[in-house]
């Protein structure tokens, strides 16, 4: 059934990229299984869905389809394109500069694994695949199989194919996805939303630039009280702390963009800094007006939410094996990483949100029961204020801390640069000495001999050896998913993934908690937060008290 | 461009709310049911769908579109697909099938009555077949059995089924197809 509750994503395709994450290799039916599709590249193909910028994956996948059936082979089913996608899990660079070791040739059409592509030739048309692409068009082909698997099988007709064959199935799945994605994520409510912010950002005679907590806290307020008809709804204040702080990331990455393009058409960088002349520079528009009549482009749309931004951190892949987040820790944290742009700006609101928004939720549970379960949650403030929260956040940051310490455990031997230039930075410096012997023995080093190098290190420098000590009992404390037992060699892909998340993480951590301190100050905490009560009591008296039950 | 701006903006609101909901999914309730993934459909029909075989079969059988589109795979990865049968009587009480490719043979354990095994006998086995076993598909009254057998021995194998196993009842009913997997 599709339904749009929440935001818009149905269920379907929400469960969709749900299964996606849980596909294991087909080698291994165990349980605890190596994930088949790497996080990152099923991130990268849901930005491809969320912008609608599909077009180009559609036309390279019908080109990577005829490339299997013309070159791969499968001599017990004689269905080459399920062998490569599904029975041999070509999912890597390397399995698919295997699976084309052969070149292919007939007439004039050519399959070529060259050095850096896949070189594709059809009559006069040349079409190029890097194996980079390999992980990413995996998951694309899964997407579109899950949808509707008839989709394979007209793939696999273009076995006997031929380029004009190759187009118009690569229009045929766009047409299809374009369908499919009208009834399961519409964009209706979504620009409902976002008009009502920058309306109101325009009865208030604010900038973008001008929006601050007070303004954020104004605007719930406000769109509360506000009854007029077919109105999104802001009674959940992380509701609109969601859908202010959107629109203003929105508007900031199309100035940045226009910017960008102004500096790049003038070919200058400083000289309209004499005349004030960059205050006008990708100047937002939010005065209403009709539906813009130019047309934009998904890629404009995809490249100006995604190029150039770091990895994007998953919490619900650090969740799942190898598991590095409980549950409750990544619900801490996800505003954090969702407003991530915004840490700094909004430390105040994104603290009311951390600890006023699960009060809402629990009042709000508590209306459905009873009036004397609401009278009771009311007068139940959150635990410990503000200060409460910090350690809270705290703690998530030493879990952090210590699961790290079990990747680094995991990853040294099949990847001791990585973990060993991480340590460097994490330990007191080394000798000179001992750096040289490093950069000598350890960086050129035979996986087969990097164990006992790794020993004489430690031996060199005791600060690595308590460390790697250290890391050791962490892992065999570790119970949790992934961590049970030393996964092997070849399996070690989504830790490492992971580390980089928690490397992440770990400095949006800091940086969060640097900033609340500072807004904090050393004595202020218990006055904000009572301020804060005081407000928020009362709206929520107002919006769940007596008088609704 | 004013206008071309503002619509840009919405694009990019839309695109990172539906991003975020995507990416940020946490709630262990709302993904204990996953759709069944394409993925799914080749395991099962390759024999390789491990511990979840039950619960993915349950869920294939439950729905016509996703029936149709499994046996239209088992049927591309299959060694031998053997329609329902004539309907011609026979004395026999469990009739046994045969094509080019493979036979069934039933017979009841002189010992424990209640007991019958099912021999197959494979005449061009693969690899597979003799290092992993053999995999069949049967449909029955619209519901799809899948049947186990160990690895070959010259060129036969054998399973024991209770006499009121529903797939040894798929398996001697002359109207339900059979598949013989690769």
């Amino acid at each position: 059934m599709i339904t749009t509750v929440g935001y818009g994503v149905s269920e379907s395709l929400l469960s969709l990229f749900d299964g996606l994450r849980q596909i294991s290799r087909y080698s291994d039916d165990s349980l605890d299984a190596p994930r088949k599709h790497h996080d990152s590249d099923i991130d990268k193909v849901v930005q491809h869905i969320c912008c609608r910028n599909y077009g180009f994956l559609c036309r390279e996948l019908c080109f990577l389809s005829w490339a299997v059936q013309q070159a791969c082979s499968d001599p017990l089913y004689n269905e080459p394109l399920y062998r490569f996608f599904w029975l041999d899990d070509i999912t890597s660079p390397a399995a698919f500069r295997h699976a084309f070791a052969q070149p292919w040739k007939s007439g004039d059409c050519k399959v070529e694994m060259t050095d850096s592509v896949l070189h594709l030739e059809s009559g006069n048309t040349v079409f190029d695949i890097s194996p980079t692409r390999s992980g990413i068009l995996a998951v694309m082909m899964e997407f579109i199989a899950s949808i509707n698997p008839e989709h394979v099988q007209h793939l696999k007709s273009l076995r006997n194919g031929n380029v004009s064959d190759i187009d118009a199935l690569a229009k045929q799945l766009q047409k299809s996805l374009y369908d499919y994605l009208k009834d399961h994520l519409p964009e209706a409510q979504e620009h409902n939303r976002y008009r009502y912010v920058a309306d109101w950002l325009n009865q208030q005679a604010l900038t973008p630039e001008a929006v601050n907590d007070a303004a954020v806290m104004l605007f719930w307020q406000q769109a509360n009280e506000d009854d007029s008809a077919n109105k999104p709804s802001h009674v959940r204040f992380e509701t609109a702390v969601d859908d202010v702080l959107d629109t203003l990331f929105a508007l900031s990455v199309i100035k940045l963009q226009n910017a960008a393009r102004f500096g790049a058409s003038t070919g200058v960088t400083s000289s309209y800094n004499t005349d004030n002349s960059e205050l006008d520079l990708g100047r937002i528009d939010v005065s209403g007006g009709n539906e813009p009549d130019d047309e934009f482009s998904p890629e404009f749309v995809q490249s100006a939410l995604f190029d150039d931004v770091e990895t994007e951190i998953s919490l619900a892949s650090l969740t799942e094996a190898p598991k590095c987040l409980t549950q409750a820790q990544a619900q801490l944290l996800k505003p954090l990483v969702v407003h991530k742009t915004h840490l700094a700006r909004f430390t105040h609101t994104l603290l009311r949100l951390q600890v006023f928004g699960p009060w809402q939720a629990v009042l709000s549970q508590a209306k459905r029961k009873s009036a004397a379960a609401v009278a009771e949650k009311l007068s139940a403030l959150p635990d410990g204020g503000y200060q409460a929260y910090l350690n809270q956040v705290g703690d998530s940051a030493e879990a952090i801390i210590q699961v790290r310490g079990c990747m680094h455990h995991v990853l040294l031997l099949p990847m001791p640069q990585t973990v060993l230039s991480e340590l460097i930075t994490q330990l007191p410096a080394p000798p000179e000495t001992v750096k040289a012997w490093l950069i000598e023995h350890v960086v050129n080093t035979e996986s087969s001999a990097m164990p006992a190098k790794l020993e004489q290190a430690a031996l060199q420098w005791p600060a690595l050896k308590a460390c790697l000590d250290d890391n050791a009992r962490r892992f065999k404390a570790n119970n949790k998913a992934g961590f049970k037992t030393m996964p092997h060699e070849n399996d070690c892909d989504p830790y490492y993934h992971a580390l980089q998340q928690l490397n992440k993480l770990a400095a949006l951590l800091a940086s969060h908690t640097g900033n609340v301190a500072e807004f904090l100050g050393n004595d202020n905490a218990d006055q904000i937060f009572a301020s804060d009560v005081s407000i928020f009591s009362d709206r929520f008296q107002s919006m769940y008290g007596d008088v609704h039950v | 461009m004013f206008n071309n701006d503002r619509g840009q903006a919405q694009a990019i609101f839309t695109a990172k709310r539906h991003y975020d909901q995507v990416t940020q999914r946490l709630s262990e309730n709302e993904s204990a049911t996953p759709t069944l993934m394409f993925n799914d459909l080749i395991r099962l029909a390759s024999g390789k769908a491990g511990a979840n075989k039950a619960e993915l079969m349950k869920k294939v059988s439950a729905s016509l579109l996703l029936r149709r589109q499994y046996l239209q795979l088992v049927r591309q990865l299959a060694y031998e697909y053997s329609p329902a049968q004539a309907a011609a009587s026979t004395s026999e009480a469990m009739p046994g099938r045969e094509s080019d490719k493979f036979a069934i043979a039933f017979s009841r354990d002189p010992v424990v009555t209640s007991q019958v095994y099912v021999i197959l006998t494979v005449k061009f086995p693969t690899d597979s077949h003799c290092s992993e076993g053999v995999t069949l598909h049967i449909e029955s009254d619209d519901c799809i059995y899948q049947v186990e057998f160990p690895p070959l021995i010259d060129g036969k194998t054998q399973n024991l089924f209770e006499d009121t196993d529903p797939a040894l009842k798929a398996l001697t009913d002359a109207d339900a197809s059979i598949v013989v997997m690769n």
